[in-house]
């Protein structure tokens, strides 16, 4: 061999990172750096002359054995090298008859294989197929197969030489299966510390995917084999306050001859193919004024509809709304709608959160009658027929919450009794001729007894019955008020976006159902955050520093579990951010139509303003209706010979009639765009201007 | 006469360790030695005699290592370690107590485990 060719041997590093990383667990657990799995420790410990080190050294790594194994091949060359040269051999000649260390290396490892090993020790066939079946079947690493079968190999090699047969070693070796087993358990035991740990590890990952898996069927199968009972037709109780009015104090059959009535407004857009001037697009029979550019087509379309605003007036006058939802004599109406009637038919107990209002519509149109009507009384001196209009329009408004109380009809209702505070304001801005004392004092006491008078309050009942509703077509029903999410509940809650994550048939659903609230816990959870709702709304604005329901629900985002648990729920936040202070809003506005209303008289009777509101009470208002800001008095004064009535604002500070600055929503209902800003928001700064009425503000600024 | 396979899995390492107390001894010599010694009642075969030994080894009581024997062939020889000879004298101890409590019993005769 070429001597030049061997590389020398690296002198074996004494730093710690050396020795703790070729130290023996064990050895380190007592504190021993022994370094002992050194390959190059062990070589250089045996004192042997250049280039034996080199050599051994070599010749180990070129076989790219295990770490075990290396030591142990080195033990066994430095043992042979070491009884050559006692022999008195040269190390040349000893070098020299080792030979090339590539091929011995190859032979070492060779010689690591299970067949040559056993085959080596020279045993009759029968064991021999004994030692590699057992070996084989203990499925150790190669370097250990090869072990355990030289082991017994020559264990059977020592019974033979003693004289025992092939037949009574087998027979006295035990079983074969059992052996391999015992073997292997044993060796594991000896691996290295890290591979035992790495073994556990997979072994716990495995068995942690399993129960995961298994876990996982489970829940699938649940879900899967999860029924809703729908046992309630929570359409017909909601149906049932209607239904309970007599026939003749229905409203809505009178409603329903003025709307079968009443032809399409005057629609630029739909008469016209070409491109529409700025105010014929913003046209409507509503907002335009006898002194509008457009107003012949006003009362064109008022001359058409004389009998539908007869049926609006007979109606305001009857004592209760009455919508009966799928009566028969609605057909004609569905038919003018295209409404299919089994969508109206609550027997088939289809789910409420879809049933359609679509009468709610209908009073917006009506609505526009009444206003475009009482515009054109003004403009014809009319003051009898323009308090008539208004008082029916302030009727109808009340008589949408007489049935059962959705929000949707709850916000139609305040929407057109708003539009009706409107044709008041416009009347005591530009045309308080029109109207004597005593016409005045009608227009006051119709407002005032626009649903009952008071504090103007949302109600919720309508909204809780449909969150029930919702309840027992997504969960089982086990008789006690209880049950889990079903697949069809699942995708029900997809379908009414009260969910935004996965589907029904995605993987994710087995484990929301068995993370999502049980039926019992999500119906009180409901229950619950609409109680705080309801407290929140009979609760006075000014009083009212954070909205629980909304914190609720933020406290269940900010928990990944609550956040999952609760998810039909969290839609309630924006619900009870807009619903808390509808009511507040609508009896401010209410108020200060009505203090309006009591300065015109005033002045009439005195000939100047009042200097405090204060002077109006008892003789025109009852009391001084409060700031739903502050909860004191609303703030008035008197600038430029003009009353100016307004609230604090949110930042509860009068400053001094001086209008808020911001979006042209925020001036118009500081109220609603509080509940639409989010938490960034700074405070709005100045004062809500009540009257007179903001009209400069255009909401698309 | 064999003993049962739970008596065996308490006595057969004991048995193993004292007899790798007198010097290091490869696989073949310690089923004839455990044989001979124990008159056959310790007697195992390799299936059992060789796990035991792995786990011996693997708990640090025995080491083993390959060397020439007379034959020129190689063996496994295993020597009793430091913490061998610990864990012998405490399994010791511990059988001397259990066959004075048998004899006490009445199960083995009086002197036993004196």
């Amino acid at each position: 061999m070429n001597d030049a060719a061997l590389p020398a041997m690296p002198v074996p590093s004494d730093s710690l990172w050396s020795r703790l990383r070729t130290t023996p667990l064990r050895d380190a657990l007592r504190g021993q750096l022994t370094g002992s799995l050194d390959v190059r420790r062990m070589i250089a410990a045996a004192n042997l002359p250049e280039p034996i080190p080199s050599l051994i050294y070599v010749t180990i790594r070129r076989a790219r054995l295990w770490r075990s194994a290396r030591l142990e091949v080195a033990r066994e060359l430095i043992a042979r090298f070491r009884a050559n040269l006692d022999a008195g051999r040269a190390p040349e000649d000893v070098v020299k008859m080792f030979g090339d260390p590539t091929r011995v290396a190859r032979s070492i490892r060779k010689e690591k294989l299970l067949r040559p090993a056993i085959a080596r020790v020279e045993l009759p066939q029968p064991l021999q197929e004994l030692v590699y079946e057992v070996a084989r079947r203990t499925r150790l690493w190669r370097s250990e197969r090869v072990d355990v079968a030289r082991e017994l190999a020559n264990h059977f090699r020592d019974g033979t030489d003693a004289g025992r047969t092939p037949e009574q070693l087998i027979k006295s070796f035990g079983n074969r299966r059992e052996a391999a087993q015992l073997i292997r358990r044993a060796k594991l035991r000896s691996r290295p510390f890290v591979w035992r740990v790495w073994r556990r590890t997979w072994q716990a990952v495995g068995l942690l995917i399993l129960l995961v898996l298994l876990t996982y069927i489970v829940l699938l199968i649940r879900l899967k084999t999860a029924h809703p009972t729908i046992s309630r037709n929570y359409g017909l109780e909601m149906n049932a306050p209607a239904r309970a009015v007599p026939e003749d104090d229905r409203a809505w059959p009178l409603y329903r001859e003025a709307v079968l009535r009443l032809t399409a407004e005057p629609n630029f857009a739909a008469m016209s193919d070409r491109e529409l001037s700025e105010d014929e697009v913003n046209f409507s029979v509503a907002a335009e004024k006898p002194t509008g550019k457009h107003w012949d087509m006003v009362v064109i379309w008022l001359d058409q509809n004389r009998e539908a605003l007869e049926f609006v007036r007979k109606a305001s006058g009857r004592p209760r709304m009455g919508f009966v939802y799928g009566d028969p004599a609605d057909r004609v109406w569905y038919d003018k709608l295209k409404l299919n009637p089994k969508v109206m038919d609550l027997e088939r107990n289809e789910l409420v959160a879809g049933l359609l209002l679509d009468h709610i519509n209908e009073f917006h149109y009506l609505q526009n009658l009444l206003a475009a009507d009482a515009h054109r009384a003004a403009a014809l001196n009319d003051g009898a027929t323009f308090i008539r209009d208004v008082e029916t329009a302030v009727r109808m408004a009340g008589q949408i919450r007489d049935d059962m109380p959705f929000l949707v009809t709850e916000g139609v209702s305040f929407g057109l009794f708003s539009e009706s505070l409107s044709l008041v304001d416009d009347l005591l801005m530009g045309r308080h001729e029109l109207v004597d004392d005593a016409g005045l004092q009608r227009l006051a006491h119709s407002i005032a007894g626009y649903s009952g008078g008071g504090t103007i309050r949302a109600r919720l009942l309508g909204q809780r019955l449909t969150f029930r509703d919702l309840y027992q077509r997504v969960y089982t029903d086990d008789g006690r008020g209880d049950g889990r999410l079903t697949a069809e509940g699942l995708r029900l809650l997809n379908n009414v976006k009260a969910l935004s994550a996965g589907d029904a048939d995605s993987a994710v659903a087995p484990v929301f159902s068995a993370l999502i609230a049980s039926r019992r816990e999500m119906t009180r959870a409901t229950d619950e955050l609409f109680d705080r709702l309801e407290n929140e709304i009979n609760q006075p604005y000014w009083e009212r520093s954070s909205s629980t329901v909304r914190d609720q629900i933020a406290r269940w985002d900010r928990s990944p579990v609550d956040k999952i648990r609760y998810a039909p729920l969290r839609q309630m936040s924006s619900f009870a951010q807009y619903t808390a202070p509808l009511g507040d809003f609508i009896t401010q506005r209410r108020d200060a139509t009505l203090v309006a209303l009591a300065l015109e008289l005033y002045h009439r009777r005195n000939g100047s303003w009042p200097k405090v509101l204060g002077e109006l009470v008892p003789d025109l208002l009852p009391a001084v209706p409060p700031d739903r800001f502050t909860g004191g008095p609303l703030l008035y004064r008197v600038v430029e010979d003009r009353p100016l009535l307004y609230s604090a604002g949110p930042d509860k500070k009068d400053d001094g009639g001086k209008p808020i600055e911001g979006p042209a929503l925020a001036r118009l209902n500081p109220m609603f765009f509080m509940t639409m800003a989010t938490a960034e928001t700074k405070i709005l700064t100045g004062d809500w201007i009540l009257w007179p009425p903001p009209m400069t503000a255009k909401l698309d600024e | 006469m064999r003993v049962e396979r739970e008596l065996m899995r308490g006595a057969g390492p004991v048995a193993v360790l004292k007899l790798l107390e007198r010097g290091a001894m490869y696989g073949y010599e310690l089923v004839e030695a455990l044989d001979r010694h124990s008159d056959g009642v310790l007697a195992m075969g390799q299936s059992t005699l060789y796990p035991m030994l792995y786990n011996l080894e693997a708990q640090g009581f025995v080491k083993a290592d390959w060397r020439d024997g007379d034959s020129g062939r190689q063996r496994k020889y295993y020597a009793l370690t430091a913490l061998g000879k610990r864990r012998l004298a405490n399994e010791t101890k511990q059988w001397e107590a259990l066959s004075r409590a048998m004899a006490a019993m009445g199960i083995l005769p009086e002197g036993a485990g004196a």
